[in-house]
């Protein structure tokens, strides 16, 4: 430092015993003013060794400098913890700055005092101690601004990035959806061609038996596709319009998995597999008996349609269900297909809704970073349907609508997948569904 | 060799995934076209399979590529599309032509920016699939005059 009080050995001396002297007092000085101000609240909360912080070494740091001596700590480096403290103490820049102009001004009235006690102490060392207080003081601030600052952009580009995800996870959805609308738009589209060709090739003059049976089968097919993708868009809208009510009543959860089992037989058989259902005979619940029953529907046909069909090795489809205890049930719906695409399952692990931290700028847990906290329901997000696209047309709107209607139910929904040996789907909710 | 060329340049490679549409295209081509081959695959797999079938026997490519998009989703098409067109592609020439249901615009003009030579939205009726095949014939066999094959 250049300038510094050893000119004057005995005086300096003195003033730093007489500091030395009145340090409780100066540092409850300083905690009187700056309670005393009123944009300073928060630091009538911290306790004495809290709020003292580090400014007993900052006065030990000044001690040295008025003695000469090359200070034990740098002060900057004691500036930067303090600035570290106040943060995680929530003291904000402008409070943080109110509180070290607090403590110069209690400085220089202790010097002032020194002088009034002493007057025959020599002004120019009284001037050189206060350039010192002033440059100390300085430092400090410097010190504490600059690592409040670093944490704050710290906490803003956090902020930032978190929004920023959020954000992306929003366009996210809306290309997915957009994707679903205009595959659906052209699934329809296509179908609806097809019926047409069919139906207007059955008018050529010369056509033989077998290729008028063909347009029509052609014709017949295509309608049917058709008729059935409008049903699910339809329902699908309803949904999603939460024009779908819930309609709770007792029933025995077994039997209507029996009966469901029972009647895709047929389609099982059609397409070369092997369907089983396995549960205690008898499970009663309290639900929506016919969206428990669609939910399982499409989870079976879309399992029985997902397998290869007819390839000499049955597929396997195996619905099963139980209580877990006397609150919640749930039913699977497992089967020995490819598996979801590589890299799929993670995108079960993410959150449908976007986080977004909802801490103001300046309230009190703003200090702490704060942590997304992990979803511990694997939800089928927009991403799986869309990817779920791939393998089949329509088949991303059959999954939409199972789970619509999981979250009319109050029902989570799980998938697990193993690439080459099938995929699995959980649906668990309340024995009792609250109306 | 010359033979079979002239025969080769009647070829029209027709990719669809719906068996449907292929019979009727096929019956279509068959009473407006006949003096037409037209040989179907379903995938962008069974695509490239047969292109390189004909460079390793020596045969010409077909005259033109019928392309359906969604295969079944639009990013197959696409891709398809974008590896025929590729720099690096032996298969850059014949032209493709699209032929899809899709009349979205972004698919139009995504195709475009591939490198289709055209795009065509598929009719419905026999008699709109019959005026389609005659544009086709008239534009591609009797007017542009494209690069002589092999």
């Amino acid at each position: 430092m250049a300038v510094n009080s050893s000119d004057y050995p005995q005086e300096a001396n003195e003033l730093v015993a007489f500091l030395f002297n009145r340090r409780e007092t100066l540092l409850n000085n300083w905690r009187s003013a700056c309670e005393a101000d009123p944009s300073l609240k928060s630091i009538a909360v911290m306790g004495r060794a809290e709020f003292n912080n580090l400014i007993p070494i900052i006065l030990d740091i000044l001690e040295e400098q008025l003695l000469g001596t090359k200070p034990e700590t740098e002060p900057a480096v004691a500036a930067k913890s303090h600035g570290l403290q106040r943060w995680q103490m929530s003291l904000g820049l402008p409070e943080l700055l109110k509180e070290l102009h607090h403590l110069s001004v209690i400085l220089f009235e202790e010097l002032q005092l020194f002088r009034q006690l002493f007057p025959s102490a020599e002004p120019d060392m009284i001037l050189k101690a206060q350039q010192q207080i002033l440059l100390l003081m300085n430092e400090v601030i410097r010190g504490s601004v600059t690592k409040h600052d670093e944490l704050q952009r710290l906490q803003a580009a956090n902020r930032a990035s978190k929004l920023e995800s959020a954000l992306q996870e929003m366009e996210d959805l809306s290309r997915q959806r957009g994707h679903l609308l205009r595959s659906s738009s052209h699934d329809l589209r296509s179908g609806l061609g097809l019926s047409l060709g069919a139906a207007s090739f059955l008018q050529m003059d010369d056509l033989s038996n077998e290729e008028r049976q063909q347009y029509v089968d052609m014709l017949n097919r295509n309608l049917t596709h058709v008729q059935s993708m409008l049903t699910d868009l339809m329902d699908l809208a309803r949904l999603e319009a939460g024009q779908e009510a819930l309609r709770l009543e007792e029933f025995d959860a077994a039997s209507l998995m029996n009966d469901l089992v029972a009647s895709a037989q047929p389609l099982a058989v059609a397409r070369g597999h092997i369907l089983r259902a396995d549960g205690p005979p008898s499970l009663w619940v309290k639900s929506d008996r016919l969206k428990v029953y669609r939910i399982v529907q499409n989870l079976i046909v879309n399992a029985l349609n997902y397998m290869p069909a007819n390839t000499g090795k049955p597929g396997l489809v195996s619905v099963s269900w139980v209580a877990e205890n006397e609150w919640r049930w749930g039913f699977s719906v497992q089967d020995s297909g490819p598996g979801l695409p590589a890299g799929l399952m993670e995108l079960f692990h993410k959150q449908l809704k976007p986080f977004v931290e909802p801490v103001s700028t300046l309230s009190a847990d703003e200090a702490q970073p704060l942590s997304v906290e992990p979803n511990q329901e694997h939800k089928v997000t927009s991403e799986t349907l869309r990817k779920e696209v791939a393998h089949s047309k329509g088949e991303g709107v059959g999954l939409q609508i199972v789970k619509r209607l999981c979250e009319l139910l109050g029902a989570s929904l799980e998938v697990e997948s193993v690439a080459g040996r099938g995929t699995l789907f959980r649906a668990r909710m309340p024995i009792e569904t609250p109306s | 060799m010359h033979r079979s060329r002239k025969k080769q340049q009647n070829n029209i490679l027709i990719i669809d995934d719906n068996p449907d549409q292929w019979t009727l295209i096929r019956a279509v081509i068959e009473k407006t076209f006949p003096q037409i081959n037209a040989v179907w695959v379903a995938t962008s797999q069974a695509t490239i399979e047969y292109l390189d079938e004909c460079t390793a026997n020596y045969q010409a490519l077909p005259k033109l590529i019928l392309l359906d998009l969604y295969l079944p989703l639009r990013d197959n098409g696409f891709q398809l599309l974008q590896e025929l067109k590729s720099n690096a592609s032996i298969y850059k020439y014949p032209p493709v032509v699209v032929l899809s249901s899709s009349s979205n615009s972004t698919d139009i003009q995504e195709a475009y920016v591939l490198g289709c030579s055209s795009y065509l939205v598929k009719p419905a009726t026999l008699l709109q699939w019959q005026e389609l095949f005659n544009v086709v014939k008239t534009y591609w066999w009797d007017t542009v005059t494209v690069p002589s094959n092999r």
